[in-house]
């Protein structure tokens, strides 16, 4: 489904990523795991056209879309729920979800029946859903942002660090949650710096470090190898 | 010619020099004044007197203060009730641009009084001190940046805020992060006149992207954005204002608004009230 092949990543002077490999089947949860500054979140935004790769290529279902604008992009199916949740603050949670279907909004009883789908996943959303974003918890926000990235009818949903400030208990259900979506048909793409639960969650995954890939393979294989359980696992 | 004629003609003409000098030695007293208040330099007040020895019976018809750069965050005339002689002056004009409101930049503001009443005694001690203002009407304009600006407060997810007017629709675009892209909203629309105090956007079509939105995925890029411009909030001055017509022009939002003056309830201590 997405192919990522020798990506090049420079802001300004310096190499963000270098060379960067990967690819995420559709079904899969593929996480990417590293340190901060490993070029995590620069991959993700190469995939969403927020930076643009110096040299290698980005195709996505058979189509090189490194000529796509970034919305020409989430048209195709890439969606993205960002670090930090980005939010729009001043406006509902179902403000927040009509915009994340605006690609859809003239099917707008399709856009009802995904938004339902939403409050199933995250029943406090639909509690909260005339509420402005801003006053969310920082757990709700960041079940709305999965939530907006959701009403996009994503093929393929990109995560970026979401169990970032979160409390344990909020982490562990929006890991389920994850599960819950990849289930329902949708392909993730995992950023995260808890590669505990993500090499749990994950079928596959990466490591990156200085932006190189260091490693690649079966999430669980990664979970019990040694260098990863040191490095990311405090072990 | 008599003597006597001679006489009286030569002292007309002294009488009214020394009038156009009082004239002109009030005018510079008021500039000073003025241009610390409003912390500006560029800030020039004429007196037209009334008739030609008007100032030498502390009598003006014309008060004008033109300038720019100024603070609107005091007025810059205050109505100082007080006992003592006054005077009418036929009209205060002002005339200020590029001026802030608060932290905005009003392009102009003109505003003009008929009807005032000045202090006699104290235009002849070279200050302006108004008794009673009636209400005035004041037109101000608002330009495409100030727009913009207010805009981009309104709607802080946003970026890259641009407004442009015409006469017949306002548009204001921006950039703004959704599902990982960077996406452009446009909205147009006229601007509506809400209680004397804002304006707002009214029957907008929104852009995402280019694409048209429905009523329902719009209302949410609408709403944050809505009162375009608010008076009491946007353009702190102390002076009243009421809008009673919005005007799109090429580049420009034209405000037509009743405007007062504010009162002064008591003269601070220590300041002189001018009450002859």
């Amino acid at each position: 489904m997405l192919t990522l092949t020798g990506v090049t990543v420079y802001y300004g002077a310096i190499r963000a990523l270098d060379g960067v490999d990967l690819t995420v089947e559709a079904g899969e949860i593929v996480a990417m795991i590293g340190a901060n500054g490993a070029g995590k979140s620069t991959t993700i935004s190469c995939i969403s056209g927020l930076v643009r790769a110096r040299s290698g290529s980005v195709w996505f279902d058979g189509e090189d879309v490194e000529g796509l604008a970034t919305h020409e992009r989430v048209e195709r199916g890439i969606c993205q729920s960002p670090e930090g949740r980005r939010v729009f603050a001043n406006l509902s949670v179902n403000e927040n979800l009509d915009l994340g279907a605006y690609i859809h909004h003239r099917q707008r009883s399709r856009v009802e029946a995904d938004r339902e789908r939403v409050f199933g996943l995250f029943p406090r959303l639909k509690e909260r859903s005339r509420q402005p974003a801003g006053t969310l918890s920082g757990g709700e926000q960041q079940m709305l942002a999965i939530g907006r990235a959701l009403m996009g009818r994503p093929r393929l949903l990109m995560l970026d660090e979401p169990s970032l400030g979160l409390a344990p208990v909020l982490v562990r259900q929006i890991f389920e949650i994850v599960r819950d979506i990849n289930r329902q048909g949708v392909t993730i793409l995992l950023v995260e710096q808890n590669a505990y639960q993500a090499l749990h969650v994950a079928s596959r995954a990466y490591v990156l470090e200085t932006g190189r890939v260091v490693m690649a393979g079966p999430a669980n294989e990664l979970l019990h190898d040694r260098q990863v359980r040191e490095a990311y696992l405090g072990e | 010619m008599s003597d006597t004629v001679r006489d009286l003609v030569v002292g007309f003409f002294a009488a009214a020099l020394i009038s156009g000098l009082a004239s002109e030695r009030v005018q510079r007293a008021t500039e000073r004044q003025l241009r610390r208040d409003l912390r500006t330099h560029d800030l020039r007040v004429r007196i037209d007197q009334a008739g030609p020895l008007g100032m030498l019976f502390g009598r003006a018809s014309v008060v004008r203060v033109g300038g720019s750069g100024a603070s609107l965050d005091s007025a810059p005339l205050v109505v100082r009730p007080g006992a003592g002689l006054s005077a009418r002056v036929r009209s205060i004009r002002l005339d200020l641009r590029e001026s802030a409101a608060g932290d905005l930049e009003v392009d102009r503001m003109q505003a003009h009084f008929s009807d005032a009443w000045v202090d006699v005694g104290a235009l002849m001690r070279d200050r302006i001190v108004v008794r009673a203002a009636g209400e005035g009407v004041a037109s101000i304009m608002v330009g495409e940046d100030l727009i913009a600006r207010l805009a981009s407060r309104r709607f802080r997810a946003s970026r890259n805020v641009v407004a442009r007017v015409t006469p017949d629709r306002l548009v204001v675009s921006a950039d703004v992060e959704l599902l990982g892209a960077r996406s452009r909203v446009e909205v147009t629309g006229r601007l509506a006149l809400l209680d004397g105090a804002r304006l707002a956007v009214d029957r907008p079509s929104v852009r995402l992207n280019g694409l048209l939105l429905d009523e329902a995925a719009s209302a949410g890029l609408v709403a944050p954005m809505n009162p375009v411009i608010d008076l009491g909030r946007d353009l702190r001055t102390s002076m009243k204002l009421r809008a009673t017509a919005v005007h799109l022009e090429r580049g420009q939002v034209r405000l037509e608004a009743r405007v007062s003056l504010p009162v002064e309830s008591c003269a601070p201590q220590g300041v002189e009230d001018g009450s002859s």
